[in-house]
């Protein structure tokens, strides 16, 4: 227990106003005891000062909250997880269900179509099959041809086309030329030949 | 000394007989006239300049080739069956200016210095070839017309001493 004036913490923290601060000061010295209090209350502030300051929590849980409390279903799936007992059981009975859906359950059947003409006739007759055959590959092979016909058609009518366009193109550009020609005799005509022609 | 007068003379009669009446250069001034004439007219278009010849005997004859400006064909413009139509339609429009230029060649070329070595009673033709590209529908158009009368006949009318509107009867002319 200090028995200076004034509190020697506020002292510390320059909480007082002039005068109780010359007041603790001319007390301090003529005290000992009081002395060594205001000295550990230094070594406090310094020691404390050095700590960084970190700020506050915004809201503060407790353990006891419900928030922290697990849901009843979540409490028995840890304890199912936990429990290897549970989880054996648990496996049997999978494989069970499996091993009886797969013995009582049948894909569906694809059905074959039978009795095509086609595959009596083959049934039948080799020749005949042979002959259908063939018409069959004729009548694509005339159907191909036919395509290749018309194609290449369009391409001989594109190419008469263009080559037609190409030979007016030049046609025209020997006019020119030839008109030049004209133009330059008539200059020659009017001022005499240029140099060099 | 005879002898070399003898041969003086000869070559110097030799040299005047083959003398051509009607110089090259009179000849090649009036083909700059008839080339002036044909050119100024828009609706023609030259497309071999004129030449002409003195055929002795016979007269003065000048040949071109013109054309008519039409609208042509292009990679970039491709041209219809109507489009050639109308080419042939423009070419047959303008076939009368033609043969009007024709004739007034005809009457400058009679009256024309250059032509005095052509006796009067010889020709003056004036012959044209008409160019048609490939493409073009040239039916009812010619290839050839062909121009000619007497030179005294065209220096008449050019002189006023025949009137300007027989001229046509006077004229004979070849189409082809």
């Amino acid at each position: 227990m200090s028995c200076a004036p004034f509190d020697l913490r506020d002292y510390y923290f320059e909480a007082l106003p002039e005068e109780q601060r010359r007041a603790v000061e001319e007390h301090v010295v003529r005290c000992e005891e009081c002395a060594g209090e205001l000295e550990r209350v230094r070594v406090t502030g310094m020691a404390l000062a050095t700590v960084p300051e970190e700020e506050l929590p915004r809201r503060i849980g407790f353990v006891s909250d419900k928030v922290f409390e697990p849901s009843p279903v979540a409490r028995w799936w840890q304890a199912f997880w936990m429990s290897g007992a549970r989880m054996a059981s648990a496996s049997v009975a999978l494989l069970a269900v499996a091993i009886l859906v797969h013995a009582f359950y049948q894909p569906r059947r694809v059905e074959v179509t039978t009795g095509t003409p086609l595959v009596v006739a083959a049934a039948a007759d080799p020749a005949a099959i042979q002959a259908a055959v063939d018409r069959a590959v004729a009548k694509a092979v005339n159907a191909t041809e036919a395509r290749y016909d018309v194609k290449l058609q369009q391409i001989v009518a594109e190419n008469a086309r263009q080559k037609m366009v190409i030979e007016r193109a030049a046609e025209t550009i020997d006019t020119m030329d030839r008109r030049s020609r004209v133009m330059m005799v008539a200059s020659n005509r009017e001022s005499g030949p240029v140099p060099g022609q | 000394m005879k002898r070399i007068l003898a041969i003086a003379f000869l070559c110097g009669f030799a040299l005047l007989a083959d003398a051509p009446r009607i110089s090259r250069l009179a000849m090649s001034q009036l083909e700059a006239q008839v080339d002036k004439l044909f050119a100024s007219d828009p609706r023609l278009m030259i497309e071999g300049n004129t030449r002409g010849v003195y055929l002795d005997g016979y007269g003065a004859v000048f040949t071109t080739m013109v054309s008519v400006p039409t609208k042509v064909p292009s990679p970039f413009n491709d041209f219809s069956k109507k489009d050639m139509l109308e080419v042939r339609d423009t070419k047959l429009k303008e076939l009368p200016a033609l043969r009007d230029k024709m004739r007034q060649s005809l009457l400058m070329m009679a009256a024309s210095p250059a032509l005095d070595g052509v006796r009067p009673a010889e020709q003056v033709v004036c012959g044209v070839t008409l160019f048609y590209y490939k493409w073009e529908n040239t039916a009812g158009l010619p290839r050839e017309i062909m121009i000619q009368a007497e030179k005294q006949q065209l220096i008449s009318v050019q002189s006023g001493r025949v009137p300007r509107n027989q001229l046509e009867a006077l004229l004979k002319v070849q189409e082809q």
